[in-house]
């Protein structure tokens, strides 16, 4: 049932592995040529001043990233099997919902398994740079991780609810960054109350707000604004879309027909 | 309750409307537990909206399928196979990697065989099916469906883009295992084919079954008196009003008469008109399919065919 998606994602994390590969060759190349022997890093939206960085602001940007990245490539599987390939899935002897959520795990394996990829690689160009890491642990890091854990996981329950029922997805791939930016940006801005009213509406379901992280040295989408939300809320917010999203993508395809 | 006489397939009062386009209408038939049913039609007819239907990859507006006297469960797909008209294959895949999906997602799968088919269509299982042309892509298909040894196989054009020698492999499988019990529905251009492998037929026209049954007996139910002259043929104005003739074609030196019964007197109407030959025929499906379909010029064609 989760063979082909198996394969899918065994490729998507093949090159995912090549692309942080060349990343970490390429900043231990230039810092093995820099005349003083190593570089410096900007991690997050503000330069560093040379402070230490949390390791949950690293699981942060690798979730953004790398998390992100994978959600937006493997994020419309139903929309590609609707591409012609629905006789082949929906001649299995499995329910349609069976067969999507077989998809949805192995996929959703595959994201958490990408984000620490690229934790892993982030922790070591900072290792080659000598920029220091906190791995302190307390009840509100531990949010963050489960948080930051479920980022790539909503931007693909996202991804799905809007391409279900389309065929292929690629437009939904393509745009969906562009618009999650942009309504972050006009949420922060200072709208007229009924423009800001609908901001505040569209960025309800839009993941991007809820990935927000401030700490002394490091800062993640705060650009436009802080959201004023807790990271716990932010937390259950990215739960509720990755859940409702894929729910909403099941519920659609199981209604098509071939 | 399901008994050995209760149909392997049962498709009842079938209908599935496409907007303002009646795609099947009132489509109804049964087909018996290892029998080979050929369904035929034009193009457009609603073979593949018909089998969609009985698949459950399209809902019908109105009517019933049932198979061995139940209705449609996911399980059910563990010993049934489509292989259906267009290809479903995913390009990025190699045939292997087809195969494993296949073994993977099937309890029956059975590995032998899938090598022997492999053999048989000559396939190389390490090209990715965006590679294969399309006969190679049926082949894979094929290839998958019948690995599985399933007891229902729906197969549509099954043998499309495939050579000669390999779509009567494709045949040969068929009959194979219907003589093994398996109950099959197919669909194929090539009324031969049809003719060679199934005992029942069902002819689709618009939508809807204009003709369906035993293909001996359909074939038995009429018959062509044939006769060729000299020059060409005459108009025998005796036939027109013969009560026993369905139709009368002239083509050249040919004239064919299909008649219902009383074969013997319209024989010897045409046999005053002093042809060169006459004889009698029993009908095959192309004779009956055109008939059914009511296209004459195929019908001229048919007959051009037939002589070349």
């Amino acid at each position: 049932m989760y063979y082909k998606e198996i394969v899918t994602v065994s490729r998507a994390l093949m090159w995912l592995v090549i692309s942080l590969a060349m990343i970490l060759g390429a900043v231990i190349l230039v810092s093995a040529l820099s005349p003083h022997g190593h570089v410096s890093v900007q991690a997050g939206d503000t330069p560093s001043s040379g402070g230490p960085t949390s390791f949950v602001a690293l699981l942060g940007t690798a979730a953004l990233l790398a998390g992100g990245i994978m959600a937006t490539v493997l994020g419309v599987p139903l929309a590609k099997e609707n591409e012609g390939h629905l006789e082949l899935a929906w001649t299995k002897p499995y329910s349609r919902t069976q067969y999507a959520t077989a998809i949805a795990l192995v996929d959703s394996a595959a994201l958490i398994i990408s984000t620490l990829l690229g934790f892993v690689t982030l922790v070591a160009i900072l290792d080659v740079v000598h920029s220091p890491i906190t791995w302190g642990f307390n009840t509100a890091v531990s949010v963050n991780i489960v948080r930051f854990l479920l980022f790539p996981l909503a931007w693909y329950g996202l991804l799905n609810a809007l391409s279900a029922s389309a065929r292929g997805g690629a437009r939904v791939q393509g745009l969906v960054w562009l618009i999650a930016i942009v309504l972050v940006v006009l949420y922060a801005l200072p709208l007229p109350a009924i423009w800001h009213g609908i901001m505040v509406a569209l960025n309800v379901v839009n993941p991007l707000i809820y990935v927000q992280y401030h700490e002394a040295e490091f800062s993640l989408m705060t650009g436009a604004g802080s959201n004023g939300l807790s990271g716990l809320t932010s937390g259950i917010a990215l739960a509720v879309i990755a859940i409702g999203g894929w729910a909403l993508a099941a519920a659609q395809w199981r209604r098509l027909q071939a | 309750m399901t008994t050995e006489h209760t149909p392997m397939i049962s498709v009842h009062a079938l209908s599935k409307r496409y907007g303002r386009t009646l795609a099947v209408d009132d489509v109804s038939f049964s087909i018996n537990r290892g029998s080979i049913f050929g369904l035929l039609g034009t193009n457009g007819a609603g073979k593949t909206t018909t089998f969609k239907c009985v698949l459950g990859l399209a809902f019908p507006d109105a009517g019933e399928v049932r198979f061995d006297g139940e209705r449609l469960r996911p399980e059910l797909f563990e010993r049934m196979s489509y292989v259906p008209e267009t290809s479903a294959l995913y390009g990025w895949m190699t045939g292997r990697e087809h195969l494993e999906m296949t073994k993977r997602s099937f309890r029956r799968y059975d590995a032998a065989r899938a090598q022997m088919l492999l053999d048989l269509f000559a396939f190389d299982v390490k090209k990715k099916a965006k590679q294969l042309s399309k006969g190679q892509q049926s082949a894979l298909a094929l290839t998958m469906a019948f690995s599985i040894r399933p007891d229902i196989l729906v197969l549509d054009e099954p043998s499309s883009g495939l050579d000669p020698v390999h779509q009567r492999h494709v045949l040969d499988l068929m009959i194979d295992a219907a003589a093994g019990g398996a109950t099959i529905l197919f669909s194929s251009h090539q009324i031969g084919q049809v003719e060679r492998a199934a005992d029942h037929v069902a002819i689709m026209h618009k939508g809807k079954v204009l003709l369906a049954g035993d293909v001996e007996e359909l074939r038995a139910g009429e018959k062509v008196v044939e006769a060729t002259f000299d020059g060409d043929a005459p108009a025998i104005a005796a036939l027109d009003g013969d009560p026993h003739v369905r139709r009368v074609m002239r083509q050249g030196r040919v004239l064919r008469a299909y008649i219902r019964d009383g074969g013997n007197g319209v024989a010897n109407l045409i046999d005053a008109a002093k042809p060169a030959s006459l004889r009698v025929l029993n009908q095959n499906l192309e004779d009956i399919f055109l008939a059914a379909v009511g296209d004459d010029s195929g019908a001229a064609m048919a007959t051009l065919n037939r002589e070349n």
